[in-house]
């Protein structure tokens, strides 16, 4: 299916909570937004977290009233399961192919009454639930999302045709294709996000061949008010954890994987998690093994010290290795150089082990980039070339930067950034015709 | 005394109009916590608290329910910043238009319930279920009358 000369005043590349802001901005500004997710549903990480730090205000309950907000919005149409390509820029204008991806599953027909998930045979991990739970081939991505449609991973169905039989809408349709859209904007703004550091990268950390570590943001999906056993159990054998380290900038602030930069978040949401924690299991022991603690930000520092106050126990050390221990216990020994004790070599043993890991770069947006570059800086982020005064300038006029995709941030400073490349946005749109 | 054996088969159904994008997806994930709360307890979503009108509350006493919960969504809604003092002046109206029919009007509640306020919703709909039960009993004293 070909669509052509779809005209938009600005496409939004992301529909995570910066996307959302620039969309709404944007939109409330009077101008139509594309607004398109690659994927199944809008949100973006936001939408996975427990809580936010330092306020501790549950992150589902702000994220989801943006998200509704945004899917109302009689400006803004979306497109999810979409990725955009082929982007180049003719005179003030940009073409942009969008590839929308099938679902198999009649979008405006489909209620989200989840009658073939009940049917469908198959099982696999759920990659929302960070593998911590199966899914059905035929699936909601997660119970907050928006849209509340089913998709079919053709990937792992086995074409039995139970989802087709008992759909009450007929919504299942195996023929469908993917759809190509062609658009003219007249600006754009990556909110594309960052990707996580993947934990088995850091090889001394036996991240794959020890059950009992799990990365952050699996203990955010266990911590979270959607989390899938109700409880916090570590992986192994379900048991209810005591002793618990998180191990800091766990693919951050290190060369030996290529992330020599901080990602500026880990430091806060390890002592988020470790006070979730301590209210979840108050007879659970935490340690954070760190080398700097980074508590920058405003009621940051207040957030470090009211976690100490909680007998939360912070060690200075570089975490070298962690093994399994071999008594069949499942528990882990944690070898580390305690800074503050004349640097000496000692080992730990916790039954638990959170790896705080970082974010990376998500900056593959660069390759649709046809007839201009897309700059990156020397991380791989998306260059800003006025930093200072301009944070959201890309090198391509009429390309703005939110979020993430610039650089590692919290939340509220994603936001803030959204509000900027918005603005940037609304005055580029508005500038006097220069042709 | 209230005599409890007068209405121990007694189970009060419950109506409740949840939000399809907030209120909804937190009753959804009670289900999927495994929270008990009563059987007797049925959903209707809309789009906006603010929609619902008294005739269809009416329409509920009518058809048989014991109590009508409206799961609003506080300040969260999408659709306005005065959501909330939109339904409580619905909820006003039909209880006036409930005192008139002689209907308890403490048989209609409402409370702002978010996305993922699972336990929050449960604990209302147990705490619910015990009033309508503890009204049933009063209503059943002879002596009232």
């Amino acid at each position: 299916m070909v669509n052509n000369n779809i005209e938009y005043d600005a496409l939004v590349i992301g529909g995570g909570i910066a996307g959302q802001e620039a969309s709404l901005n944007l939109a409330n500004n009077g101008f139509k937004v594309l607004l398109v997710e690659k994927d199944l549903s809008l949100g973006g990480k936001m939408i996975q977290l427990s809580k936010v730090f330092p306020t501790l205000d549950c992150a589902a309950c702000i994220a989801t009233p943006k998200i509704s907000e945004t899917a109302r919005n009689p400006n803004i149409t979306i497109m999810t399961y979409s990725e955009v390509k082929d982007i180049e820029k003719l005179g003030n204008v940009f073409k942009a192919k969008v590839i929308k991806y099938p679902r198999y599953v009649k979008e405006d027909l489909c209620s989200g009454c989840q009658e073939c998930e009940k049917v469908c045979p198959v099982n696999i991990d759920d990659q929302y639930n960070y593998n911590l739970v199966g899914r059905k081939a035929v699936y909601i991505p997660f119970n907050l999302a928006n849209p509340r449609i089913a998709t079919i991973d053709i990937n792992n169905c086995i074409l039995c045709g139970a989802c087709e039989k008992v759909c009450p809408a007929d919504a299942i349709d195996f023929t469908q294709k993917k759809s190509e859209y062609f658009l003219t904007v007249k600006t754009i703004i990556i909110a594309t996000g960052f990707n996580l550091f993947e934990p088995w990268k850091k090889k001394e950390y036996n991240y794959n061949s020890c059950k009992n570590i799990i990365h952050s943001m699996e203990m955010e999906r266990l911590l979270a008010p959607t989390r899938p056993f109700n409880y916090v159990l570590r992986p192994l054998d379900g048991k209810k954890p005591d002793n618990i380290a998180y191990v800091l900038c766990t693919g951050s602030r290190d060369k030996s994987v290529g992330n020599p930069i901080c990602s500026q978040i880990c430091c806060m949401y390890s002592i988020k998690q470790a006070q979730l924690l301590m209210g979840a299991i108050p007879t659970a022991d935490i340690t954070i093994y760190y080398i700097d603690i980074r508590a920058f930000g405003k009621g940051f520092d207040e957030f470090y010290e009211q976690a100490k106050e909680m007998d939360v126990t912070f060690i200075k050390g570089k975490v070298a290795k962690i093994t399994e221990k071999k008594d069949g216990s499942g528990n882990l020994l944690l070898r580390y150089e305690a800074i503050d004790e004349n640097c000496e070599i000692k080992e730990a043993e916790h039954d638990m082990v959170v790896l705080s890991v970082g974010i990376l770069p998500n900056s593959e947006i660069s390759s649709s980039f046809k007839n201009e570059k897309l700059e990156l800086d020397e991380y791989n982020y998306l260059l800003q070339v006025e930093k200072l005064t301009s944070p959201a300038k890309t090198n391509i006029k009429g390309v703005f930067v939110a979020g993430t995709a610039s650089g590692p941030m919290d939340i509220p400073d994603s936001i803030l950034s959204a509000g900027d490349a918005s603005a940037e946005a609304t005055s580029y749109l508005r500038r006097p015709c220069t042709c | 005394m209230i005599n409890d054996k007068l209405n121990e088969n007694y189970t009060p159904k419950i109506l409740v109009f949840s939000t399809e994008k907030i209120s909804d997806p937190a009753i959804d994930l009670a289900g999927l916590l495994k929270l008990h709360y009563p059987p007797t307890v049925y959903t209707i979503s809309v789009p906006c608290s603010s929609g619902i009108k008294p005739r269809w509350i009416l329409h509920a006493f009518e058809k048989g329910f014991d109590g009508v919960f409206i799961a609003a969504d506080g300040s969260d809604c999408p659709y306005g910043p005065t959501c909330t003092e939109n339904t409580g002046k619905i909820v006003a109206s039909a209880q006036d238009i409930m005192k008139e029919k002689g209907i308890n009007p403490a048989r209609l509640k409402m409370a702002a319930i978010c996305s993922v306020c699972a336990e929050a919703f449960v604990k209302h709909m147990n705490n619910f279920y015990q009033e309508l039960v503890k009204m049933e009993n009063v209503k059943a004293q002879p002596s009232e009358y």
